[in-house]
């Protein structure tokens, strides 16, 4: 009895002992859906065992480097190769791995081949390679894979961070706005607006006072908006820089606003402080700017509102300023 | 001598950019000249030092994130993650933790950084140059007197991105990158780092930035098909 139980003890050892010399002879990977054609198939199979194996005695003899055919892997898979070994050496644990290939723009791509970092600690020691291919089958690219779901949550409160991006670029358009008053740019303010923008400016216009009530009030001003063109908004601009010595322009409280319906299209307002060697005013500016071109951004209407009339009332509220509301957008 | 009163000049310089003296052309001119000298600059790091109050422990072993402050927005911060090993804290510089080693890299925090960034710089004017530089070289001419704070807004296996801003806080302005990566790539010394660059935006004169949509009376223009 004791020599029979002896018999199948050694039976299963020789067993266990032929089924892993083949599995290394046969290669233990193979790929069992995604691909048809049986020649290609055999060749990825034959390199992905290379490389199983080449891990395994790189390991096994404690090797500084894999020792890679260049048979099997492209000259920038045996580098990645080189950089991931150098980090973390590893080894494939003997599992038989049935997978299945995915077609990429480049070639094909398995995923999920476990493999054991030597170094690591006992829960993160178990990791995956991702193995790219070309369209001949040899291989041109392995990664460890990441766990990306762990940044789900992470990633989840960031939805306005892209936005944030973009409002700080339109700040930067506004003081690249602001600059060209300043140096009398007329060649940059002609790129900014739009050829067809809408160009709205609002005047003050004294009354005489019709009644004693109107004396009491000083409600004798009223505001005239006129609408120019683009052209004749920078023919009037260009006289101003001639006859001017300098140009001092400032915005204070600035707003960013993005349009409800066209996320390319922002509205911002500010107050503007004007002042040269002739003349000074104040207002509030609204600009409509069009980002669907982000590096040329244009501006599709500006308008300005006086702040305040000759006697120093406040003639425009806040509320007043023209808005992104205020205008249709055709397209 | 000469060569380091004209560099510790030139930093001066890029800390009073938009000063009063200096216009918005001027400033991202010099910010330009300084970024593509030639010149290899010191490795600086802002010194390493791990208040133990800040650290918030992560979902994954070992690994900590150092609490730091929020700029404008909640998730643009100066947190950087940590790895404890032997008893220390070690800034993660891991390709198994992309994320957690962008953040890193973009806050400065891995001392042996390889990588090259190759910017497109918007300056005045609509110009936009390249410029390719260590990116060691942009923190060690601009992270002296500014603070940094940075968010990863996309990660998938292939490419990585995040915004980095640099503050100014006594004449408050920024310079900010928006970047992208190979994520697979991130641990491969001098590999690239590409994104564009705005440098020189003021913010005193900014007042809401995510200013709230007001409903007007006429409210429904916004939702008319046109």
């Amino acid at each position: 009895m004791k020599r029979i139980i002896t018999k199948r003890i050694r039976l299963i050892f020789l067993m266990l002992i032929a089924s892993t010399s083949m599995a290394f002879a046969d290669g233990l990977f193979k790929i069992v859906e995604g691909l048809s054609d049986e020649s290609l198939k055999a060749t990825m199979e034959t390199n992905v065992n290379a490389l199983m194996e080449a891990l395994n005695t790189a390991s096994s003899q404690n090797d500084k480097s894999v020792k890679l055919s260049k048979d099997n892997f492209t000259n920038e898979a045996i580098k990645e190769i080189g950089l991931i070994w150098k980090s973390s050496a590893m080894m494939c644990p003997p599992l038989n791995i049935m997978s299945k290939c995915l077609k990429t723009p480049n070639g094909y791509q398995v995923r999920g081949i476990p493999v054991d970092l030597v170094e690591a600690d006992e829960n993160e020691k178990r990791q995956e390679l991702t193995v790219d291919f070309l369209p001949s089958g040899k291989i041109s690219s392995v990664a460890i894979a990441i766990e990306m779901h762990r940044y789900d949550q992470i990633m989840a409160e960031k939805s306005s961070d892209i936005d944030y991006v973009r409002r700080q670029v339109i700040i930067d358009f506004v003081e690249n706005f602001r600059t060209a008053y300043n140096r009398k740019d007329l060649k940059l303010l002609t790129s900014v607006y739009s050829d067809k923008a809408l160009i709205i400016t609002g005047k003050v216009i004294s009354e005489k006072p019709n009644s004693d009530i109107d004396r009491m009030t000083l409600n004798n001003n009223k505001v005239v908006y006129i609408k120019q063109t683009k052209q004749e908004y920078l023919r009037k601009l260009s006289s101003v820089f001639k006859s001017t010595k300098f140009i001092n322009v400032k915005f204070e409280d600035i707003d960013v606003v993005q349009h409800p319906k066209y996320d390319d299209i922002y509205g911002v307002t500010l107050k503007q402080y004007w002042h040269t060697d002739r003349y000074q005013d104040e207002g509030y500016l609204f600009l409509m700017i069009d980002f669907r071109d982000a590096d040329n951004p244009l501006i599709q209407v500006r308008t300005w509102q006086p702040y305040k009339n000759n006697q120093g009332q406040v003639i425009t509220q806040k509320n007043d300023v023209y808005h992104l509301g205020s205008f249709r957008i055709v397209r | 001598m000469m060569k380091q009163l004209i560099s510790t000049s030139i930093l001066l310089l890029a800390a009073v950019a938009v000063s009063a003296q200096t216009d918005k052309a001027e400033a991202d001119q010099i910010i330009y000249q300084i970024l593509t000298e030639k010149s290899q600059t010191e490795n600086w790091h802002q010194e390493l030092v791990i208040d133990s109050s800040k650290l918030e422990a992560t979902p994954e072993q070992d690994i900590y994130v150092v609490r730091g402050d929020s700029f404008q927005i909640k998730s643009l911060r100066s947190d950087f993650y940590v790895r404890k090993t032997a008893g220390e804290y070690v800034p993660i510089n891991d390709g198994r933790y992309p994320l957690e080693t962008m953040v890193n890299l973009l806050l400065n925090r891995v001392s042996d950084n390889k990588h090259k960034l190759e910017l497109r710089h918007h300056q005045y004017g609509g110009n936009i140059k390249e410029i390719v530089l260590p990116m060691q070289n942009l923190f060690d001419i601009l992270a002296r007197n500014m603070l940094l704070y940075c968010s990863v807004t996309f990660i998938d296996k292939n490419e990585i991105r995040a915004v980095l801003v640099f503050h100014q806080k006594n004449i408050n302005f920024i310079h900010m990158l928006e970047l992208k990566a190979k994520t697979s790539k991130l641990m491969e010394p001098g590999s690239t780092i590409s994104g564009d660059l705005y440098t020189n935006i003021p913010q005193d004169n900014v007042n809401n930035l995510f200013r709230e949509r007001k409903k007007y009376n006429n409210e429904k223009d916004y939702n008319k098909e046109d």
